[in-house]
């Protein structure tokens, strides 16, 4: 059998900065995953934001699931400008972000997650969202929702997953 | 790699692995009614399915049977999130199945399931899974995390999928990887 969840592209920010691109993706494979580990350069905690191929429309949307520790919620986002998926705080946070049948050119794209937090803003947290567009996913931009910068050391690695005779 | 003000790497040629293809499948134009991985190897340490499914009926649940076990030998528990207020839990100690996940029902969207199923050639334990799942509508939708049990300490052999109602249409995905220690 074949091994597969090759690394495609890997990002450490040497400073702080708004958001990170992945670009000029390879269409070779079945899935992606983002694995990312990042501090929030201001406020607290918030999810991420990712926008595909440049859309800033409000193509996306998302259902998501937090538990804080004292409490859990749920919330969506509707018709957004980015897809809501994993999370980022003031504490080094991971999350690992699966883009499902990226390549494909008939359907709409899923996007699923799950990430967690620790310090004094704690929480673990998971959330579906869509991506109302045929189109294959060729680059991906990520910042934090309501754009408050990434600081520095963050990590972001990508990775793409081929099914057997896909 | 072009990267907007930040240091990029990239390495094509490295596989991690660990982690490996074994079979995949896609539904046709004509459906499918279940989805069944068999003769699966045992060499692996744990196996992870990735499924992108739409399903034939309103019903969005998948259920999963381990080596054609139809008896109630299984346990399943969630918990979801909806966008309606807080996440909620259910449990069921005694079913015939376990969840497999959540299918879309909305045309040309899919809902996605991510699956692990741990130590599963082991045959001294009872097999236990862990599941992401869900589906977004713009306007609806609903993401699960799973945690299900099958009260066998077989070897799994074979992996049987459905929907609780009608079936899989066309362009759902399941694939099926191997996991080494």
């Amino acid at each position: 059998m074949a091994a597969t969840y090759t690394p495609i592209a890997s990002i450490t920010l040497g400073a702080s900065a708004s958001s990170v691109t992945f670009s000029s993706i390879p269409q070779t494979y079945t899935d992606l995953v983002i694995v990312c580990n990042a501090i929030i350069n201001s406020g607290t905690e918030d999810s991420y934001g990712l926008q595909f191929n440049s859309d800033t429309a409000g193509n996306y949307s998302a259902t998501g699931l937090v538990g804080s520790g004292s409490s859990a919620f749920s919330y969506r986002g509707t018709s957004t400008i980015k897809l809501d998926a994993g999370r980022i705080s003031l504490s080094m946070s991971p999350s690992i972000i699966h883009i499902m049948n990226y390549a494909n050119t008939t359907t709409n794209k899923t996007v699923i997650s799950r990430a967690n937090g620790t310090g004094s803003n704690s929480y673990v947290g998971i959330s579906v969202g869509l991506w109302r567009s045929t189109a294959a996913i060729t680059s991906i931009n990520i910042s934090p929702y309501n754009n408050q910068g990434i600081a520095s050391d963050g990590t972001f690695n990508l990775y793409g997953i081929l099914g057997a005779n896909a | 790699m072009p990267i907007f003000g930040v240091t990029a790497s990239s390495n094509m040629s490295t596989k991690l692995t660990d982690f490996y293809q074994i079979a995949t499948t896609t539904v046709g134009s004509g459906g499918a009614s279940e989805i069944v991985f068999s003769s699966i190897p045992q060499t692996y340490t744990h196996l992870q399915i990735r499924a992108f499914v739409k399903n034939s009926t309103s019903s969005p649940y998948m259920e999963m049977q381990l080596n054609g076990d139809t008896a109630t030998n299984y346990s399943r528990h969630g918990l979801f999130g909806d966008g309606a207020g807080a996440g909620q839990t259910f449990g069921s100690p005694t079913v015939s199945y376990m969840n497999f996940g959540f299918g879309s029902i909305t045309a040309n969207t899919f809902g996605v399931t991510v699956m692990d199923i741990l130590d599963y050639s082991n045959t001294n334990k009872y097999k236990t899974s862990r599941t992401l799942t869900g589906a977004d509508y713009n306007g609806s939708g609903i993401v699960w995390l799973f945690s299900d049990n099958w009260r066998s300490t077989s070897a799994v052999t074979s992996i049987k999928v459905v929907t609780t109602t009608g079936g899989f249409s066309q362009y759902s995905s399941f694939a099926l990887y191997g996991v080494k220690a």
